[in-house]
C-alpha cells in the first residue's frame, strides 16, 4: 500500500498575551513592534493541526508519512526537533529572511512550491495565527495548488484508504464531508486538541536528527498582496472602578446595589 | 466604486450578515453609486423575507442546492467572470471570510479578512483592521482590483441600518449547476442555537480559565440561568470541552453586544475582548489586580469569583422583577 503523505504547516509566534497592556511600542517608521523578548509558542490553531495529524496517522488503515513544515527563522528549530520526537518523518523549515507578517500570498506560494517538489496528498494547517491575523494562508495555498479546501475543520478521519471524513464548523452548525485527497484542511477550534508532549526517551531518540533547512525566496506578489501602511495600539481602557469591601459578599452587595440593580431593571 | 455584496441566505445567521454589511455600506460606501447584492438561498427559506434583507437596491437571488463554501465559490467564479465590480463585500462570518479570500484569487484581485473600515485613495484601497491578535490596528493598502473583503464582525449594526428598497430584482435557479464542488455535498448538522442566542443576548455571564473545572463551569452555567443571563466562555474553557463550541466568545467565536456583561476568571486577552468589546457595561471579577481585563472593564471586583457570584446570584434572585 502506498503511504499517504501528509504535510502539516505550522508557525511559531510570540505569545502576545504576555505583553502587558502598556508594553506595546510601535516603531512608526518601520511599522514594527518589539516582541522578541516575549515567550514563543506554536500558534494554537497549528498546535491543533499537528495533534489532529498525529491522531490521524495513528488511526489510519494504511501507512502515513508526516511532514512538518514551517516558513520562518531559526526560532522554530526546537519545535521541529520536538516534532521528530513525536514521530514526524520529516521536519522542514523554509528559510526566507523576509518579513512574514502580512504576506499570506507569499507564504502560501512557498508552501505550494514545496508541495509541487515534494508530493503530498493532504495538507493540514491552522486557520489563522496572531500577528498578521490574515486568516488566509491555508485558503490561498489551496487556491495556488488548485486543490479543494475545507475550512474550520474540527475532525479528520480515514474512512477507507483514499476516503476521508472531515467535519467542519459552519456559521450555524457543522458540515460533514466524505472527501478524497488532495485536500487542504484548515483547522478551526477543536476541543481536546492540545499537542502531546514527547517523553524524554523520545526526545533523546531523535537527538541526532537534523531539521531540513531549505532556502526559499518568497515569490513576488504580483500586486495581489497588501502593504502595511500604518500600525497603532488600540486603547481599550474603561473606568476600571474597584469595588471595595471586606468580604466577597460585601463586594457583591456593593456591586449589586451601586452598579447593577438599576441596569438589570432596565433590561 | 462599483460594489457587490454576497450573502449566504441558507445560514440562520442571515440577519446579522445583512445588518453587518448594510451598516458597513452605509458607513463606507455612502457616496458610491447604488450597489448590488447576490444572495444564495434554498427551498427552505422565505424569499420575501430575504428580499427585505438586501443591503443594496439591485438584488440577484440565486437558488442553490448545496450550502458549502466550495460550492458557492464555484458558482461565484462562473457568475462573476464578466462582472465589473471593483469591490466584493462579504460578511465576517466563517463562510464569508473564506469566500472573500478565495474569490479574490480566482478573479485575479486582492483580499483582506475582517476589515473594519475602508478609504479609497486613487489607485489604492486603504483598509483598517485589527492585527497582532487584536492588540493593534493596522492600515493595509490593496492595489489590485477587484478587492474582495470580509467585514469585521460586531460593527455597530443598529445605528446605521438604512431601509433599502430593492428596485431591481433578478432570480437565478442554480440547482442544476453540476460542476459545483469538487468535494461533493456535505451533510449539514444544525446546532441547537449555534451561538445566535449569545449574539443577541442583552445580559451575558462569561467564564474563563480561572473557573478551573467542568463542575465549576456547570455551576456557573446554572447561576447564569438563575440570574437571567446567557452563558459564554473563553477559548481555553471551550477547548477543554467544558462548554459547547458555540458558547465561545471572541475573535474565533461569537461577537456579543449586550447591555451588561459579567466576566469572571478571564484575563482579558485582546482576542477574547473583541467578543465583549461592544458591551454597554462590563463587570470583571478576577483575583489578579493586574489582569488586563481589570483596566478594560467599567467596574471590577478583585476577589475569588465563586463567593462573589453565589452572593450576586442570590441578590438578583431576591428581586421581585427578574430581568
Ligand atoms: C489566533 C488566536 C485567536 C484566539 N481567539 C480567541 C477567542 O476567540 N476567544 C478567547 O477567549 N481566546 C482566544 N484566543 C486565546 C487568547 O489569546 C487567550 O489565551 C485566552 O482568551 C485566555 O483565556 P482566559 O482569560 O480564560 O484564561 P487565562 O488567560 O488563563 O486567565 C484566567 C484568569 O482567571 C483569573 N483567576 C484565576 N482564578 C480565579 C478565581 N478563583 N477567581 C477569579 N479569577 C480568577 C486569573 O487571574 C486570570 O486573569 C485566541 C488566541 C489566538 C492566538
Amino acid at each position: 500500500m502506498i503511504a499517504m503523505n501528509i504535510l502539516v504547516c505550522f508557525k511559531v509566534t510570540p505569545d502576545l498575551d504576555q505583553l502587558p497592556p502598556d508594553g506595546w511600542e510601535v516603531d512608526r517608521a518601520a511599522l514594527t513592534v518589539e516582541t522578541s523578548f516575549v515567550k514563543a509558542m506554536i500558534n494554537p490553531y497549528d498546535e491543533s493541526a499537528l495533534e489532529l495529524a498525529l491522531r490521524f496517522a495513528e488511526d489510519a488503515p494504511g501507512p502515513v508519512k508526516l511532514t512538518a513544515l514551517t516558513v520562518g527563522d531559526r526560532s522554530a528549530d526546537r519545535y521541529l526537533k520536538m516534532l521528530y520526537a513525536l514521530k514526524f518523518d520529516r521536519a522542514v523549515r523554509l528559510e526566507t529572511g523576509a518579513d512574514l507578517r502580512f504576506t499570506p500570498e507569499g507564504i502560501a506560494a512557498a508552501i505550494a512550491a514545496f508541495v509541487s517538489r515534494n508530493p503530498h496528498q493532504l495538507i493540514i494547517m491552522g486557520r489563522q495565527s496572531g500577528v498578521g491575523d490574515n486568516a488566509a494562508t491555508p485558503l490561498l495555498a489551496a487556491e495556488k495548488l488548485g486543490w479543494p479546501c475545507i475550512a474550520h475543520v474540527t475532525e479528520i478521519r480515514s474512512l477507507q484508504e483514499d476516503l476521508l471524513k472531515v467535519r467542519a464548523q459552519a456559521d450555524d452548525g457543522f458540515l460533514s464531508y466524505a472527501a478524497r485527497p488532495p485536500l487542504v484542511a484548515a483547522v478551526g477550534n477543536v476541543p481536546h486538541a492540545y499537542l502531546r508532549v514527547p517523553t524524554l526517551k523520545e526526545r533523546l531518540g531523535v537527538r541526532e536528527k537534523k531539521v531540513e533547512i531549505v532556502a526559499a525566496a518568497l515569490p513576488a506578489e504580483e500586486g495581489a498582496g497588501c502593504t502595511l501602511t500604518g500600525l497603532d495600539v488600540i486603547d481599550r481602557r474603561r473606568a476600571g472602578l474597584k469595588i471595595e469591601g471586606a468580604t466577597p459578599q460585601e463586594k457583591a452587595g456593593a456591586l449589586y446595589e451601586l452598579y447593577l440593580k438599576e441596569r438589570l431593571a432596565k433590561l | 466604486m462599483k460594489y457587490t455584496v454576497v450573502l449566504n441566505g441558507c445560514s440562520r445567521n442571515i440577519y446579522s450578515q445583512a445588518e453587518e454589511t448594510a451598516s458597513f455600506v452605509a458607513e463606507n460606501l455612502g457616496s458610491a453609486p447604488p450597489g448590488r447584492c447576490i444572495l444564495f438561498y434554498s427551498d427552505a427559506q422565505n424569499k420575501e423575507e430575504l428580499i427585505a434583507l438586501s443591503p443594496a437596491e439591485s438584488l440577484l437571488l440565486v437558488k442553490v442546492k448545496q450550502r458549502d463554501p466550495e460550492y458557492y465559490l464555484s458558482l461565484l467564479t462562473g457568475l462573476l467572470q464578466n462582472d465589473t465590480s471593483s469591490l466584493y463585500l462579504f460578511p465576517g462570518d466563517l463562510c464569508g471570510s473564506e469566500l472573500a479570500i478565495r474569490l479574490a484569487h480566482r478573479l485575479g484581485g486582492s483580499s483582506l479578512a475582517a476589515v473594519e473600515k475602508i478609504e479609497e485613495d486613487g489607485e489604492e484601497l486603504h483598509c483598517y483592521k485589527t492585527v497582532y491578535s487584536g492588540y493593534l490596528r493596522a492600515q493595509l493598502s490593496l492595489r489590485q482590483k477587484p478587492y474582495c473583503l470580509s467585514i469585521a464582525r460586531g460593527g455597530d449594526t443598529r445605528r446605521c441600518r438604512k431601509a433599502v428598497k430593492v428596485l431591481k430584482f433578478e432570480e437565478l435557479d442554480a440547482t442544476g449547476f453540476e460542476k459545483g464542488s469538487p468535494l461533493g455535498e456535505p451533510e449539514y448538522e444544525e446546532e441547537a442555537n449555534g451561538g445566535l442566542e449569545l449574539e443577541e443576548a442583552p445580559f451575558i455571564l462569561v467564564a474563563g480559565q480561572g473557573v478551573n473545572s467542568r463542575e465549576k463551569i456547570t455551576r456557573l452555567k446554572e447561576i447564569a440561568a438563575e440570574m437571567g443571563a446567557t452563558f459564554g466562555v473563553s477559548r481555553p474553557v471551550a477547548m477543554s470541552a467544558w462548554a459547547p463550541l458555540h458558547s465561545l466568545i471572541g475573535v474565533s467565536g461569537v461577537i456579543t453586544r449586550p447591555q451588561l456583561c459579567i466576566a469572571v476568571g478571564i484575563s482579558g486577552a485582546a482576542a477574547f475582548f473583541a467578543g465583549i468589546e461592544k458591551s454597554k457595561y462590563i463587570v470583571a471579577v478576577n483575583i489578579d489586580e493586574l489582569a488586563p481585563l481589570v483596566q478594560s472593564a467599567d467596574v471590577v471586583v478583585i476577589d475569588d469569583y465563586e463567593a462573589v457570584l453565589e452572593e450576586l446570584c442570590r441578590l438578583i434572585k431576591e428581586q421581585p422583577s427578574l430581568p
